[in-house]
């Protein structure tokens, strides 16, 4: 079907696009490392599993050998590389809340932490930064903003259901109010912080310095079965984008979906700030630019737009580390996406969703 | 559009005599204040019912607790003789379709796609629309008439082409029961009059479309509307029967031409009204006097001059 080959050919160039950027990122650093050196150490480091034939046991084979110098090797695939794949995880995940949140809103302005999501986890880490050594027992600063962020979201929704319903505009204004709570809670911290403020203003700013492929592998799978749940509802995201009365009655468990929706949305967000701080804007302007080039369909949306954030934080983020001291990249997505979505606003239908 | 087609009246699968909607004794409470007080309606496969009265008297909810937008406090909703609440969501969409009051679609789905919506509880949620989907939403547009620009973006449609692919969206759902709410409010006398038509069209010659032998969801044998309709003319024209709303009751039910008449319309909207017959159409025509003209002008059947609105 068309819908289809559209969607296929847009996901297509946006992998391809992605793998540029990935090649590019990765050339940048204190070391430059020519791009031909970067793609080989990279696929150098691809390995696949194949089943040992004696010892009944999962090998892992390099398929590729290419010579590459071996300290080059090691700073594309030991340090950049966990940083990139942090990033498009990142990316991927808060673009795929973003546009949840947009439709499921039927709001222009929503994004992933419209909820308190992400001020839950900014409370959660800042209390991790601050009190971590004097208060044994305390889980670590990802456990703790995870956490805080699910459970700043759970409180929201508990807040704003009314009668088996929760009405979008109760939602929204409950999210503000505990946002504005939380707010409080971590300038509050912040007085504690003595040494630790330095880190944990760094922190709040979202950055991505601190990646290992353990953020990664922990990040990866939650993003990719987040997005596949909310792909699974994209019809669903569409009908209600009529209205919810009008899905009620063409046969959408409106409460349900919200609900499903909700809790993924809050999930992916949440994952993401737990391993890079609030990273604004991203789950904001990259829907909406999608949504500009595919159209509405949430069925071509949400994969597009998952993609597009996974590149343009890989893209940032390499912004971020080019200069000659890195800055987070939480102030680099804000400082290009908020002029480019003004610009937007000014000239295009960004008003509409 | 169809009517050389043989009417398949008889031979309706599963032709219970149950009615197709069925309401005892139904109230609706909003707070403390009733909006349906103990309403019994019965309406037969293959009618045309139009619920007029006042404005809050009642008709919008009405509808919502046969679309499940409402849950009545007390009294039995019953689609078809099934009771409506042991129907899930997705079940009763597959039996009621319904044309909301707002058509405020303001995003840019191709009209297509928003008619393909209609398909929504005929679908699981990992299948692809098939080509019997495909096959229903294409006689939905052909028989709204808004093939034509199918694949214009909604927002782009005058209120009166919006009103029809509105209308194929609750065709594709292929729900043998029809719900419309106020569908002719904001249309033109051009727009209003096709639209009653049409329904008219699908309600009393339903067999749009040869049977394309996949599978009997795709279009109901018999199809029943009824319409929330605030012009008592154009219900009077286009229904077989009319229920008079008001106080959370019904006043009155019957043909157009029982109903209507001076006194019970003074009840219900508390105005003096001529029911003369109208030339053009043979059906009863309502006009409503001005306070002003009945001091002057005995309520008589020479309403033309005292018209002064």
């Amino acid at each position: 079907m068309y819908e289809r080959q559209r969607t296929v050919a847009w996901s297509a160039g946006l992998v391809a696009a992605l793998a540029l950027v990935t090649v590019y990122s990765a050339t940048i650093g204190p070391v430059a490392i020519p791009p031909v050196a970067v793609a080989k150490a990279i696929l150098n480091d691809i390995a696949l599993p194949t089943l040992a034939a004696g010892a009944g046991l999962v090998q892992w084979v390099h398929p590729f050998t290419f010579p590459v110098d071996q300290s080059h090797a090691v700073i594309v695939t030991k340090l950049r590389l966990p940083r990139i794949a942090l990033g498009a995880a990142v990316g991927f995940a808060l673009a795929t809340a973003g546009t949840v949140m947009q439709g499921f809103f039927r709001n222009p302005m929503a994004d992933p932490s419209i909820i308190g999501v992400s001020t839950g986890a900014a409370v959660g880490a800042v209390a991790a930064i601050v009190f971590q050594p004097a208060i044994p027992l305390l889980p670590d600063l990802q456990a703790m903003a995870f956490g805080m962020a699910l459970l700043a979201g759970f409180t929201v929704y508990l807040v704003a259901r009314e009668g088996g319903r929760t009405p979008v505009a109760t939602l929204l204004l409950a999210g503000v109010a505990v946002q504005t709570f939380l707010g409080a809670v971590v300038s509050y911290t912040l007085l504690f912080a003595g040494d630790s403020l330095e880190r944990a203003v760094y922190w709040l700013m979202g950055h991505l310095h601190a990646a290992n492929w353990g953020k990664v592998g922990a990040i990866w799978p939650v993003a990719v079965l987040g997005f596949l749940v909310t792909l699974a509802y994209a019809r669903d995201l569409n009908v209600l984008l009529v209205g919810e009365d009008d899905a009620h009655t063409m046969g959408v468990e409106v409460e349900r979906t919200k609900r499903v929706l909700l809790a993924v949305a809050s999930i992916l967000t949440a994952a993401a700030v737990a391993v890079a701080g609030v990273i604004g804007f991203v789950g904001l302007v990259v829907p909406h630019v999608m949504r500009l080039l595919v159209g509405p369909d949430h069925r071509i949306l949400l994969p597009t737009s998952a993609l597009a954030g996974a590149g343009f934080l890989v893209a940032t983020d390499t912004l971020a580390r080019a200069g000659p001291a890195e800055v987070p990249v939480g102030i680099v997505t804000a400082a290009l996406g908020a002029p480019f979505f003004l610009y937007l606003l000014r000239n295009r239908e960004v008003h509409s969703l | 559009m169809s009517e050389d087609r043989p009417d398949t009246e008889g031979d309706v699968a599963g032709s219970e005599d149950a009615p197709a909607l069925e309401l005892d004794d139904v109230s609706v409470r909003y707070g403390d204040r009733t909006v349906l007080d103990g309403v019994s309606l019965s309406v037969r496969p293959g009618e045309f019912l139009a619920l007029v009265g006042p404005n809050g008297a009642g008709k919008t909810s009405l509808l919502r607790t046969v679309n499940g937008l409402v849950t009545p406090d007390s009294g039995t909703v019953r689609i078809a003789g099934t009771d409506a609440t042991t129907l899930s969501v997705r079940e009763r969409a597959r039996r009621v379709a319904t044309v909301p009051q707002e058509t405020s679609v303001g995003f840019d789905f191709p009209v297509r796609d928003l008619v393909a919506m209609g398909r929504t509880a005929h679908r699981s949620r990992f299948s692809r629309g098939g080509e019997s989907d495909r096959a229903v939403v294409q006689r939905a547009l052909d028989r709204t008439d808004t093939a034509g620009f199918a694949d214009r973006p909604v927002g782009s449609l005058s209120g009166g082409e919006r009103q029809r692919v509105v209308l194929a969206r609750a065709l594709a759902q292929a729900a043998p029961l029809l719900l419309l709410d106020e569908p002719t409010a904001s249309l033109d006398i051009n727009h209003q009059v096709r639209v009653l038509g049409l329904v008219s069209d699908l309600v009393h010659a339903p067999a749009d479309g040869s049977t394309t032998g996949d599978g009997a969801a795709d279009t109901p044998a018999e199809r029943t509307a009824v319409a929330a309709i605030h012009d008592l003319d154009l219900a009077a024209r286009f229904c077989d029967r009319v229920a008079l709303l008001a106080d959370g009751g019904i006043q009155a039910i019957g043909p157009p031409a029982a109903v209507l008449d001076a006194e019970r319309l003074r009840a219900a909207y508390d105005i003096e009204t001529v029911v003369t017959e109208n030339a053009a159409t043979g059906t009863p025509t309502v006009t409503a006097l001005t306070d002003a003209a009945t001091n002057g002008v005995e309520p008589s059947r020479t309403p033309l001059e005292a018209d002064d609105d």
